[in-house]
């Protein structure tokens, strides 16, 4: 669900730049030092996810852990995305460099969405399917966010790429619904054996 | 993956100081993102065949570096062609074909192919140490560099925790790519790989921490700037300015 290279306007591409890095030195002046290997871990998690597909149909999309990582990192999430995105962009060439600060704002700031929602809706919720449902909701909302902006600047950076748009959102559609049942049922066995990891309030 | 790939190499895209590297060869990026006249075009790609060769990157790597994104872009080419409207070339009953998509996918894939090597020649010819060496050079915080450099070791760590939990499903019966019905169980492997490799980064950093880790990775490299870096740094300088030049004047 990135962006890929040569579509984007190079005026975009060096905005997308300006903003993540503006987006990034803030989160990184919110890190402490023993934040760092759970970020990493995150960080390789979504990286790795891109090679893990589900066959739907005929089709097969693969997984972001857009979701989960928000989640699990809370506000630390951009840099995990960040990086993540780098290697993504020059060990599989999956998205691009050119575009690799657009995705990163994109993808950023929906996982602040998804976190901001979490928090929110999960604070009374003591039942773990509940939080888990949720979880897998808002990653959803998050994911179709984060959609909504790539086809605006897809659609933006020139009417010609209406059509590609078009089936471009159909197809990312269906992964943010499989993204979401699978952000639920890792939720769902993270409260089960390791609650920790999502934060001290599920201790 | 081609990061560090070929790194130990000898030639003069390899022996090209990072700092200058990174800055001409990012701003090629960006200029190849930006042109749409074929002179351009044409330019950008001789410059990347020309920078191919000189770093040496044997064409099977390039090729199946190139083979995702190729087919990806393939996919874009033909659903440009027929959806962007304008001047019609010709038309298969509803199905029309029209100049404009034509024109635009192919720009869009000669940019995206150029960009992508580009960034094969940048990640191919420069250690990890170095990179991150050049990031510090650039003022880029200590602690964004720490988890750069965690990721990439976490990368290798996940696949190969990832091949022992398969090939322990696998002796179970389990197939991975089974369909949508089989996500539980792939899910519940992927939440024990998630698991045990944040048990493991935490262990890590705690030794780490007690053997006087302060959050930074002290890189032994330094750097030296010589003519050649300069002459180099200058020509393709050069380009880019004429590149732009042609396009914009």
């Amino acid at each position: 669900m990135h962006i890929c290279d040569g579509i984007l306007d190079p005026k975009i591409c060096i905005g997308g730049y300006v903003a993540a890095g503006c987006l990034t030195a803030v989160v990184l002046a919110k890190t402490r030092q023993e934040d760092v290997p759970k970020i990493a871990v995150m960080s390789a998690a979504f990286f790795v996810s891109s090679l893990i597909h589900f066959r739907i149909g005929f089709s097969s999309v693969h997984l972001t852990f857009l979701g989960l990582v928000s989640i699990i990192l809370g506000i630390h999430a951009p840099l995990a995305i960040t990086v993540g995105l780098f290697f993504q962009a020059v060990m599989f060439q999956h998205g691009g460099l050119s575009t690799l600060g657009v995705n990163s704002f994109i993808f950023s700031t929906a996982a602040l969405l998804i976190y901001g929602l979490y928090t929110i809706i999960t604070k009374p919720v003591k039942n773990n399917l509940l939080v888990s449902i949720s979880a897998g909701v808002v990653t959803v909302i998050g994911i179709f966010s984060a959609l909504a902006a790539i086809l605006f600047l897809i659609y933006f950076s020139g009417e010609e790429f209406a059509g590609f748009a078009y089936i471009f959102s159909v197809a990312n559609g269906m992964l943010a619904l499989v993204e979401g049942v699978v952000t639920s049922l890792a939720v769902y066995y993270i409260l089960k054996t390791k609650p920790r990891m999502l934060g001290a309030r599920h201790n | 993956m081609v990061l560090e790939y070929q790194s130990t190499v000898q030639s003069v895209v390899h022996s090209w100081d990072a700092r200058w590297k990174l800055v001409v060869l990012g701003a090629l990026i960006f200029t190849a993102a930006a042109v749409q006249k074929v002179y351009s075009l044409l330019l950008i790609v001789l410059a990347v065949l020309i920078l191919v060769l000189l770093a040496k990157i044997p064409g099977k790597v390039l090729m199946k570096s190139l083979k995702v994104p190729f087919f990806f872009l393939i996919v874009i080419f033909p659903v440009l062609a027929i959806t962007s409207g304008g001047e019609r070339l010709c038309s298969f009953g509803v199905i029309s074909i029209y100049k404009k998509g034509l024109i635009t996918g192919g720009i869009v894939m000669v940019r995206a192919l150029s960009i992508i090597s580009i960034s094969i020649i940048i990640f191919s010819s420069t250690k990890l140490n170095v990179l991150v060496k050049a990031m510090n050079f650039y003022r880029i915080p200590a602690t964004f560099c720490a988890i750069f450099i965690f990721t990439y070791r976490y990368i290798f760590l996940y696949f190969e925790n990832l091949g022992k939990l398969l090939l322990a499903a696998k002796l179970r019966g389990y197939k991975m790519t089974k369909g949508i019905k089989h996500m539980s169980n792939t899910v519940a492997i992927l939440v024990t790989l998630l698991i045990r490799s944040y048990e493991q980064s935490e262990r890590v950093h705690h030794a780490m921490q007690l053997r006087g880790f302060s959050g930074a990775f002290p890189i032994v490299h330094s750097f030296s700037t010589r003519w050649s870096d300069v002459v180099k740094t200058f020509l393709l300088f050069f380009l880019i300015a004429l590149i732009l030049g042609i396009e914009y004047l």
